[in-house]
């Protein structure tokens, strides 16, 4: 055996650890070489060196100060010790393949799967089966109106859309007011309640301004003019304080200017003034007649003259080739 | 020596018996445990960390870490292996922590000027030493522990379990988390470090 080999195992040689075979090799090479026998020597002083080292005892007082410690730092004996799995993962592993507390009976198991089986082909197959079963002619007239409803229902809904669409047109004057007309007629082509349709007109500032113009001194104009800009903002808003100054200073008379000129437009479109009535309060109501081809035009132009606030086209009342209308007139305030 | 050491774990009564009883809810059963060990422990920490505060630090602290985990030892392994990992590596995370550092630093500033008044030098290696016999037993002492702190981590930690603790080759490589093999290899080269450090004074 070589030197280096055996000055490796000379460490283990020391602590008799070296198999017996290992040990016989080494020591016949330890008879012969020198120089790996002082080593061993060496290696023995070292020990005894290492070995005489004192031992060093902890304080009279470590027992005590470790307890103090253990008190105020609120021990937790619970914890898993730091070797082996983490405890996070530990806890986590339990909970996963931890058997369930409740323990279930097969034939309850079953029985519960079976009620809620039956409850899902009762509440969710059952409405599609109806739709694919073959109708026996007895039962054809119930079915029949059945889906009578269902046009109904279908018609109500296109009357909301109608609403909804038209409320867009309050709020910004941005939905092409024919639109909504050919919806109208659509409509009125279907239903045949003999219901007049109530317009809901706001009276436009400049409409105003205009009308009192004819009344009032230049310098309250100039104060009504001021307020144009702001109108729009104010309108759509809701917050109509602005717009209410000149609706308050308008007067019967400038109302009288306002409805003669729906007036004049209902007579334009070849339609019939039925009454007007005029009132000391806001409201001043116009009911007339127009033919139904001349509906959206007339529309168009009172969108020119005012605002809707409520076009409420969802009932239209036909009698033949007209309609009736029944405008209300509200000061924009 | 080695073989005389190695029985002291246990010394106030079995580690089991005692380790059990506190599981059951005996917290005194922790006290004879310590007692059992703790000398062992700390002899463990002050040549890990050649300091006596820092000694004893650790070796609180890894009391600290046995008694919150007592309750879930399983006795997969024994007592004494799992005890002292905690302790060695209690020593290691506190040498590489930045407190000890500048501790450590700050420590060694003031230290130099000693040394030199004693006309010790750093290098224990090259220095000329007196005869050992001439050396008071203390100093002697002195020099080895500082051979054995100037060793690299992993080769200070064998030459601690195996020459001054005793531990056989499988407890350290239980402790150490090593084959036996590497710490067969380990120990055979730090031993021929630290000889060459106490090279005088062999």
């Amino acid at each position: 055996m070589e030197c280096i080999k055996v000055k490796e195992l000379l460490s283990e040689y020391i602590d008799n650890v070296l198999d017996e075979q290992l040990k016989k090799s080494v020591e016949e090479h330890l008879l012969t070489c020198n120089s790996c026998a002082e080593e061993l020597a060496s290696l023995k002083t070292y020990l005894e060196k290492i070995n005489s080292l004192e031992k060093i005892e902890a304080p009279v007082n470590f027992i005590k100060s470790l307890n103090e410690k253990l008190e105020n730092e609120n021990p937790k004996p619970q914890e898993q010790p730091n070797f082996g799995p983490k405890p996070e993962f530990k806890d986590t592993k339990q909970k996963v393949f931890m058997p369930f507390k409740i323990k279930l009976s097969f034939k309850f198991a079953g029985a519960l799967a079976m009620l809620l089986l039956v409850v899902y082909i009762v509440k969710v197959i059952q409405p599609s089966e109806e739709m694919t079963t073959v109708i026996p002619s007895s039962q054809e007239k119930i079915v029949t109106e059945k889906l009578m409803d269902k046009e109904a229902k279908q018609l109500a809904l296109e009357k909301r859309e109608e609403d909804l669409s038209s409320s867009e047109i309050i709020k910004g004057n941005q939905v092409p007011l024919s639109l909504a007309m050919e919806k109208e007629k659509t409509i009125s082509s279907t239903v045949s309640a003999a219901k007049p349709i109530e317009l809901v007109l706001l009276i436009k500032p400049d409409m105003q301004v205009r009308a009192y113009s004819s009344v009032r001194t230049t310098n309250l104009q100039m104060k009504s003019v001021d307020l144009i800009g702001k109108d729009k903002d104010v309108l759509e808003s809701g917050k109509l304080r602005e717009a209410e100054n000149i609706g308050a200073m308008m007067d019967e008379k400038n109302s009288v200017v306002i409805s003669s000129e729906i007036e004049n437009l209902v007579r334009s479109f070849g339609g019939n003034v039925l009454s007007v009535k005029y009132s000391q309060t806001e409201t001043h109501v116009i009911s007339a007649e127009i033919p139904k081809d001349k509906y959206s035009n007339l529309l168009k132009s009172l969108n020119e003259l005012s605002q809707f606030q409520k076009p409420s086209p969802s009932v239209i009342g036909t009698e033949g080739d007209s309609l009736k209308i029944r405008v209300k007139l509200i000061p924009s305030k | 020596m080695i073989e005389e050491i190695n029985k002291q774990g246990g010394l106030f009564g079995d580690d089991e018996v005692l380790i059990k009883a506190f599981q059951s809810g005996d917290k005194k059963a922790f006290d004879r445990l310590l007692l059992g060990h703790m000398n062992r422990v700390f002899n463990l920490c002050y040549r890990f960390m050649s300091d006596y505060e820092e000694a004893n630090d650790c070796a609180q602290e890894t009391f600290i870490k046995v008694y919150r985990s007592l309750n879930g030892f399983k006795f997969q392994s024994s007592f004494s292996t799992w005890l002292y990992r905690i302790a060695v590596n209690t020593c290691k995370n506190r040498l590489k922590s930045a407190e000890y550092r500048n501790r450590m630093q700050t420590f060694k500033i003031g230290e130099n000027k000693e040394l030199n008044n004693n006309s010790y030098t750093g290098e224990i290696a090259d220095q000329s030493l007196s005869p050992v016999t001439l050396l008071d037993k203390k100093e002697t002492e002195a020099l080895i522990q500082s051979a054995i702190d100037s060793l690299p981590e992993e080769q200070k930690e064998i030459i601690v379990l195996r020459d001054i603790e005793g531990f056989s080759y499988e407890e350290i490589a239980d402790i150490t988390d090593n084959e036996l093999g590497t710490v067969k290899s380990k120990l055979s080269r730090a031993r021929g470090t630290l000889k060459e450090k106490l090279k005088g004074l062999i």
